[in-house]
C-alpha cells in the first residue's frame, strides 16, 4: 500500500467523522411563530397561530426569565378541530411529535395570579 | 515499511487512542458524581428512582430532552422513571435534570406531553402542574410535586377526586372524555404539615 493511498484513507476517514453524525441527525427546522415581551396585567394575552398545516417535531412556549405562570400549546388539525392541548405552569409548556399536518398554536393562560414581573417568551415548533 | 508510513499509521492510532480516552473520561465522569440542582434536592423520592440509561430511553423522551431543555442541555444518564403504566394508554412519565437548573417531566402519550419547574417557590402548593387531553386521551391532571406536599384531590366539578402522590409525582385521567377541560377546576394540595391550598385550574375555558 503506497503511502499516498493510506493518506487518502485518512482523510476520506477524517470527513466521514466529521460529516456521518449531522447527516444522521433529522432535518427539522425550527420555526419561531411568535415572540414578543408579555407585561403581566396589560392586555392582550399572547395567543398565536402558524400560519399553516405540517408535520411537527414539537409544539413549545418558552419563557425568560421563568416565573411559571400558565401557557397553553395546542395542535389543530382543521381550523376548529383541536388534536392535543397542553396547559402548564412554568417554562417550557410542550407537546411532542404529531401523527399528521398540524397547525401550531400558543396561549398565556390569564390565570390572575402571576407576579408582576416582565418577561420574554418565544413560540417554538418546526417544519420537516 | 517505510519510516513516513510507519509514522502516518503511529499517528492515526495515537488519534484513535485519544478519542477513545476522551469518550471514555467522558463518559466515566457523566456517570460519576453529578451535582443535581435545588430543585431536584426538593423532589427526594423521585431522584432516588433508578436512572435509566440514556441510550435505553424511548425516542418521545430522547427528543424532549433535546427541544425541552434549550438554551441548555438534559444532564447525561439522569433520568429517571417515576410513574409507570399510568391512565388509559400506560404511559410511563420521566424526569430528568438540565444544566438551566430545572427538573423537566414527560408523559409518553402518542404527542409527548412536556414541560419543567425551575423552583417549586414559584408554584403554589410547591405543586408544579398540567391539564392535558387529545385524540387518544381524556381530560389528564398530572405534574411533579415537592418533597413537602403529602396529598392532592383534583376537584372536577363540584367532587374531589383523591389522587396517589408517589415519587414526586401525581396522575389523574378522567374515566371517558365526557369530562371536558371547562370541568377540571383545580388542585387540593396537603402538605405533611398540615397546611392546605386551593390550586385554580379553571380558566374560563369552555
Amino acid at each position: 500500500m503506497s503511502t499516498r493511498r493510506t493518506a487518502r484513507i485518512l482523510l476520506v476517514t477524517c470527513v466521514l467523522f466529521f460529516a456521518i453524525p449531522p447527516m444522521l441527525a433529522f432535518g427539522w427546522t425550527r420555526l419561531r411563530y411568535s415572540q414578543g415581551t408579555v407585561y403581566p396585567g396589560i392586555p392582550p394575552r399572547v395567543v398565536a397561530w402558524t400560519s399553516g398545516f405540517a408535520s411537527r417535531q414539537y409544539n413549545a412556549a418558552y419563557r425568560s426569565p421563568d416565573i411559571c405562570e400558565r401557557w397553553r400549546v395546542r395542535y389543530y388539525d382543521t381550523p376548529t378541530h383541536i388534536t392535543w392541548q397542553q396547559d402548564r405552569d412554568c417554562s417550557p409548556t410542550s407537546i411532542g411529535l404529531t401523527t399528521g399536518p398540524r397547525q401550531a398554536y400558543c396561549e398565556q393562560v390569564y390565570t390572575g395570579t402571576a407576579p408582576l414581573t416582565v418577561y420574554a417568551y418565544n413560540c417554538d415548533t418546526t417544519l420537516p | 515499511m517505510t519510516k513516513r508510513r510507519s509514522l502516518l499509521l503511529m499517528t492515526t492510532l495515537l488519534f484513535g487512542v485519544a478519542v477513545a480516552a476522551f469518550v471514555l473520561v467522558r463518559v466515566s465522569h457523566d456517570a460519576g458524581a453529578v451535582e443535581l440542582p435545588p430543585v431536584a434536592h426538593d423532589m427526594t423520592a423521585a431522584f432516588a428512582a433508578p436512572v435509566v440509561p440514556d441510550a435505553q430511553l424511548p425516542k418521545a423522551v430522547a427528543d424532549a430532552e433535546e427541544y425541552l431543555t434549550r438554551p441548555g442541555r438534559a444532564l447525561s444518564n439522569q433520568t429517571r422513571r417515576i410513574g409507570r403504566a399510568l391512565g388509559k394508554n400506560s404511559v410511563d412519565i420521566y424526569v430528568f435534570p438540565t444544566t438551566q437548573g430545572k427538573v423537566c417531566s414527560v408523559v409518553t402519550e402518542a404527542a409527548a406531553m412536556g414541560g419543567c419547574v425551575p423552583s417549586f417557590h414559584l408554584v403554589k402548593g410547591e405543586v408544579a402542574s398540567g391539564v392535558y387531553s387529545g385524540e387518544t386521551a381524556p381530560q389528564t391532571v398530572t405534574g411533579l410535586v415537592s418533597n413537602r406536599v403529602a396529598a392532592i384531590s383534583v376537584r372536577v366539578g363540584d367532587r374531589l377526586e383523591p389522587v396517589t402522590v408517589a415519587r414526586n409525582t401525581f396522575f389523574w385521567q378522567a374515566p371517558t372524555s365526557d369530562v371536558t377541560r371547562g370541568d377540571i377546576k383545580g388542585l387540593v394540595v396537603r402538605w405533611h404539615d398540615g397546611h392546605r391550598f386551593d390550586v385554580n385550574l379553571d380558566f374560563g375555558d369552555a
